[in-house]
């Protein structure tokens, strides 16, 4: 310590030599005490020693894993306390773009008592680890601006890290599951892995905002949604879930996951999913052609019986998923993260009861995005959550914010006390940006403090 | 180089077309012959680079309600201004390293008193009378503190610098009023605490601008002493 600040002491006095011999301490004390300052309020959390023995051991290009040494991630998948986690993704945020970002959302997280993180790793057809079968698919992998701020290990390896020496639960998150820009190198090279609505459209979202509607926007939107939507895809489509080859990349994706990284497991939400409104590419009217003698799929996407067979065909997939995940890392558990079961089965084919009840899931993380507290207390209520509980873990998944929906404090804490009342698992908040920030109606110190006290 | 040297060029076409009036106001403000290139060099290095100071600061201290931030927040909030300052006050002022301690020192000792850093905080009312009315008083209660620390700092340099302490009250009086209406009206349509921190620029944007004609004013008047014309 001493021979820092009496390097930084020299250092400045030799910025400043024209400076008058009367005041140079003075002001070679101030610069020292501010850097110093500086070092330890900014960067220490970065440079904390772990409190277990981790050590990342370097495979091939940026790839790390940790070294057998480490606590086995078996020790850590099922947390006899509340689960308490939160989603770490890329937009509208810069934890995993700032160099200090992810050790100080980790360490902030693990000082209010969360113990599990969610973190992306795919998205908008990337990743945010060095991807083989990407580079092999696209030729890309990581964007470059991450590459960048993450010279010497990449953002999952520096997440796992950081995690595990918190004490953390890592559970990679594949947030896009099979949704990708258009013009995604991913969606371009391989167009015929896109699915299709009923007439042929790729896109997610028909065009619905017309020139008077784009008007009426905010000012405050006006101005912000260009910061907080930059590099956002303007035209999204749907990866076809059924597709052989579409699935060998989603298996190898989470492969290279679970055995390069010592995480907990990894987790799709519902985007791992097939919108009830597609389907109707070639490949999967071909299927649904196989299965029925000839006939093709209906024009109505809402068809009961449509619904049912896309639904199970993607039921197959998880059961091969998780037997993948179990093959390759018997102790790492396939997380879901799906919309209540209804609505997730209705508009997301997503039927997560019949994979709860096979046990092809190992934890289940249910969105309840209500800001209506009878509402949010009436889908806790219902007896498919009820009867998963009984199987596996369940928590609630809380929504904390986005820019455009501030929430509140206040609504948080009932929705985690309800939560409680029913017994959960736990409790886990999207997204980490707004757990406690600019962004939120309170000011960030007193958010922290809130949470605290809620989690504490 | 220095930073006024750096800015030279790109204020010298301004001054082709303010200098009838500069020429008005300088008889006015008691500033003789001063060359308006100087003076406007002086006012937009004070300018850009105390609002730069501040906007960098952001960086390391959060922007809080009241009793939320550290000493460690103030001390690094207020080092960052007062480098920056000194930076400009450099070639005009010797021995200007002294501002920089009373500046970091008068942010400090503010920070542990009643009141806080408060060129980082927001109020805690969405009243926007009372943020006006509270803007004002706490305003010129940490400009006093600030322009009593820093007329310390240059009183031997610069005659009547006990003029900067009510100069600084002030500025900051206004700054911080006005920064916190703006910030308390956009917080009350957002919903959102960034609508603080943009206030807070804007604080910081009149606080650097209006302080920046006060230093001039300052140092040149002393310039001129220098060379024996009376202040008034």
């Amino acid at each position: 310590m001493r021979s820092l600040f009496h390097f930084i002491t020299r250092l400045t006095s030799r910025w400043l030599p024209q400076t008058r011999l009367t005041s140079i301490k003075a002001i070679r004390f101030a610069l020292a005490t501010a850097i110093l300052l500086l070092f330890f309020h900014i960067l220490a959390p970065s440079y904390q020693q772990p409190n277990t023995t981790l050590i990342p051991t370097r495979l091939t290009q940026g790839q790390t894993t940790i070294d057998a040494q480490s606590t086995p991630a078996s020790a850590r998948s099922a947390p006899s306390e509340e689960i308490r986690g939160v989603w770490i993704t890329n937009v509208a945020s810069n934890v995993l773009f700032a160099p200090w970002g992810i050790p100080r959302a980790l360490k902030q997280l693990s000082d209010l008592h969360f113990n599990t993180v969610y973190p992306v790793v795919w998205n908008r057809g990337k990743t945010f680890y060095h991807s083989p079968t990407l580079k092999r698919l696209t030729g890309q992998t990581m964007a470059p601006s991450m590459t960048l701020t993450h010279p010497s290990e990449d953002p999952l390896a520096e997440m796992v890290r950081v995690g595990h020496s918190q004490g953390m639960r890592v559970i990679p998150w594949f947030e896009y599951g099979f949704m990708v820009p258009l013009q995604s190198k991913l969606a371009r090279e391989h167009p015929h892995w896109l699915t299709n609505r009923y007439g042929g459209s790729h896109l997610l979202y028909e065009p619905t905002l017309t020139g008077s509607a784009q008007q009426k926007q905010s000012l405050l939107d006006r101005l912000l949604s260009p910061l907080l939507k930059s590099g956002a895809p303007k035209a999204l489509g749907w990866l076809n879930p059924l597709h052989p080859d579409v699935q060998a990349m989603m298996l190898d994706l989470v492969e290279e996951v679970i055995t390069r990284y010592d995480v907990e497991g990894i987790q799709f939400d519902d985007h791992f999913s097939l919108p009830a409104a597609f389907g109707y590419d070639p490949y999967t009217t071909a299927l649904y052609q196989l299965d029925h003698h000839g006939q093709s799929p209906p024009e109505n996407s809402d068809d009961p019986e449509w619904i049912r067979w896309r639904a199970d065909q993607l039921s197959k997939f998880v059961d091969i998923l998780h037997d993948r995940i179990k093959a390759s890392c018997s102790t790492c558990l396939l997380s879901i993260s799906p919309n209540p079961a209804k609505f997730a089965y209705r508009f997301h084919l997503q039927d997560w009861r019949t994979w709860v009840s096979n046990d092809w899931v190992d934890e289940l993380v249910v969105q309840i995005y209500r800001d209506d507290i009878d509402s949010f207390d009436a889908e806790l209520a219902k007896e498919t959550l009820q009867s998963a509980m009984d199987q596996i873990p369940v928590s609630i998944g809380i929504l904390t914010g986005t820019w455009r929906r501030p929430i509140s404090f206040e609504q948080i804490k009932q929705q985690v006390i309800r939560s409680r009342d029913y017994h959960f698992s736990g409790v886990t908040f999207f997204y980490w940006d707004t757990l406690w920030s600019y962004f939120t109606p309170e000011s960030p110190q007193r958010r922290r403090q809130n949470f605290r006290e809620l989690l504490g | 180089m220095s930073f006024a040297s750096f800015l030279e060029p790109l204020i010298k076409p301004l001054i082709d077309e303010m200098t009838p009036g500069w020429a008005t106001l300088s008889k006015r403000w008691g500033l003789g012959s001063v060359p308006l290139s100087d003076g406007l060099t002086l006012w937009t290095s004070w300018t850009g680079l105390t609002w730069l100071a501040f906007a960098t600061s952001l960086l390391f201290v959060e922007v809080g309600e009241r009793n939320e931030l550290s000493l460690v927040e103030g001390v690094l909030g207020g080092a960052l201004v007062g480098l920056a300052q000194w930076f400009v006050l450099r070639p005009h002022l010797p021995n200007a390293a002294r501002w920089i301690v009373a500046t970091v020192l008068s942010w400090g000792t503010l920070t542990l008193f009643h009141i806080g850093a408060l060129g980082w905080m927001a109020p805690g009312t969405s009243n926007l009378f009372f943020r006006s009315l509270l803007g004002i008083a706490y305003g010129a209660y940490v400009g006093t503190g600030l322009g009593v620390a820093q007329w310390f700092a240059i009183r031997r340099q610069i005659p009547g610098a006990w003029r900067w302490i009510s100069l600084s009250a002030g500025v900051w009086a206004v700054g911080i009023a006005f920064g916190w209406l703006v910030g308390g009206i956009l917080r009350s349509a957002s919903h959102l605490f960034v609508s603080e921190v943009f206030g807070l620029m804007v604080a910081w944007g009149a606080i650097a601008a209006l302080s920046g004609v006060g230093i001039v004013s300052l140092l040149y008047q002393e310039r001129r002493q220098e060379h024996g014309s009376p202040v008034e």
